[in-house]
């Protein structure tokens, strides 16, 4: 069984159920909880966190809709390994670095054009 | 899901107090907070249920089963504010008068429990502390076997510690699906970290029963300078003095209040006070 790192504040303005699918989803795109693995029970996690059981059963239907997790009858709850959503991550994560060199590129003066065949060379590159 | 309580309009008459039209649910699994003002009625209910008091009207349903099914009360734990054993009987000697009404006993559980809960099996039942006897009273019915909790003020007259630990043992209980805990109780904050269902009963009748958490999330407590004369008729339990003023007020109601005022999450204890200083004083 996977250990879930989690911490719910009773302080704070988001509700706990909120904090908890947060958290888990956190772990689950940064790939540190990985697919098929079980989940800590929904009953348990709110003995453990002391919340009460809707809270965590709340947590973790959200997470079930968004395709996250899985359930298995009898079983439990799983990670999903979902191809589509770590492809989105990645989408993502290639935004972010294009992102970046335009604008390393653009504090340095590059043109559009130069840019290009810098990103040209980089793939070539991995293709050989 | 099915429920493990269901009572649908209980009434009982006594001089001076009745119980009115008293109903609600507690859905199978869930652990549900029993709360209102002292002599509201929530021990009245409670003994209702047990057929400890004859109601006067009423449908009564305990895990399915109608009340005077006596069969039901092997799968039911009940604890009032006072634990009851015999004053100079031993654990040793509560599990020999215990044991034979309960089918599902289980000795070995039993001796678990009192060795986690670091009771000494060989002392007197007076000689445990407040804390001690409570703890005893939870080894006792979780070693039948208990799916269904009656818990009148579990928590009360307990040091902090002791509390935390018996929350904790309610908190172990609920690990295992199917079992249900309704507990009484004034120490509200101990319902936030583990009630999912709020029944708040006051003056005899129920004013709400439901999700803990819609209860909170539909209040917030305001504070402010002056409030302003439309916005009167929405404050709940208002408290004024002579700079300022503070009430609870539904959320949906707070638009159109002055920029001073400041808004709040509601706790339970919040939402008690303010609606039974509403009731008391309005």
């Amino acid at each position: 069984m996977f250990e879930l790192a989690i911490i719910v504040s009773l302080q704070s303005e988001i509700p706990a159920y909120e904090q908890i699918k947060a958290q888990i989803k956190g772990q689950i795109l940064s790939g540190e909880l990985p697919a098929d693995e079980p989940l800590t029970s929904m009953r348990q996690l709110a003995r453990d966190l002391r919340v009460s059981v809707i809270t965590t059963t709340r947590a973790y239907g959200d997470l079930e809709a968004e395709g996250l997790i899985y359930t298995v009858q009898g079983r439990g709850c799983f990670v999903k390994g979902n191809t589509e959503l770590v492809r989105e991550q990645y989408l993502r994560s290639i935004d972010d670095s294009l992102k970046t060199a335009v604008e390393k590129g653009k504090a340095t003066g590059l043109t559009l054009p130069e840019l290009q065949n810098k990103l040209e060379e980089k793939f070539n590159e991995q293709c050989d | 899901m099915s429920n493990a309580i269901e009572i649908n309009n209980l009434c009982k008459e006594y001089p001076g107090f009745a119980l009115k039209n008293v109903s609600f649910s507690v859905p199978r699994g869930l652990c549900c907070g029993f709360v209102g003002p002292n002599g509201a009625g929530k021990t009245t209910t409670l003994k209702a249920m047990l057929g400890m008091v004859h109601k006067s009207r009423g449908e009564i349903r305990l895990l399915g089963k109608p009340d005077g099914d006596i069969t039901a009360k092997e799968d039911i734990g009940v604890m009032f504010d006072q634990p009851y054993f015999q004053e100079d009987w031993t654990p040793f000697d509560i599990e020999k008068g215990i044991k034979p009404f309960y089918r599902g006993w289980d000795s070995a559980q039993y001796r678990r429990y009192l060795t986690q809960f670091g009771l000494d099996h060989n002392k007197k039942f007076s000689a445990f502390s407040r804390g001690m006897k409570m703890k005893l009273s939870f080894a006792v019915h979780l070693s039948h076997g208990a799916k269904l909790l009656l818990l009148d003020e579990p928590t009360s007259g307990l040091d902090p510690l002791a509390r935390d630990e018996v929350l904790d043992i309610m908190r172990e209980h609920l690990v295992k699906e199917d079992r249900t805990i309704l507990f009484s109780t004034h120490i509200t904050s101990d319902l936030e970290r583990i009630a999912d269902m709020i029944v708040y009963i006051s003056d005899g009748a129920v004013s709400f029963s439901g999700d803990k958490d819609v209860l909170l999330s539909k209040h917030c407590v305001v504070r402010g300078g002056k409030l302003p004369e439309v916005k009167r008729k929405h404050a709940i339990g208002l408290r004024e003095y002579k700079d300022g003023y503070e009430c609870l007020m539904e959320v949906d109601n707070i638009g159109g209040l002055p920029p001073d005022a400041m808004t709040e999450r509601a706790t339970i204890n919040d939402v008690v006070v303010y609606m039974e200083r509403r009731s008391r004083y309005a």
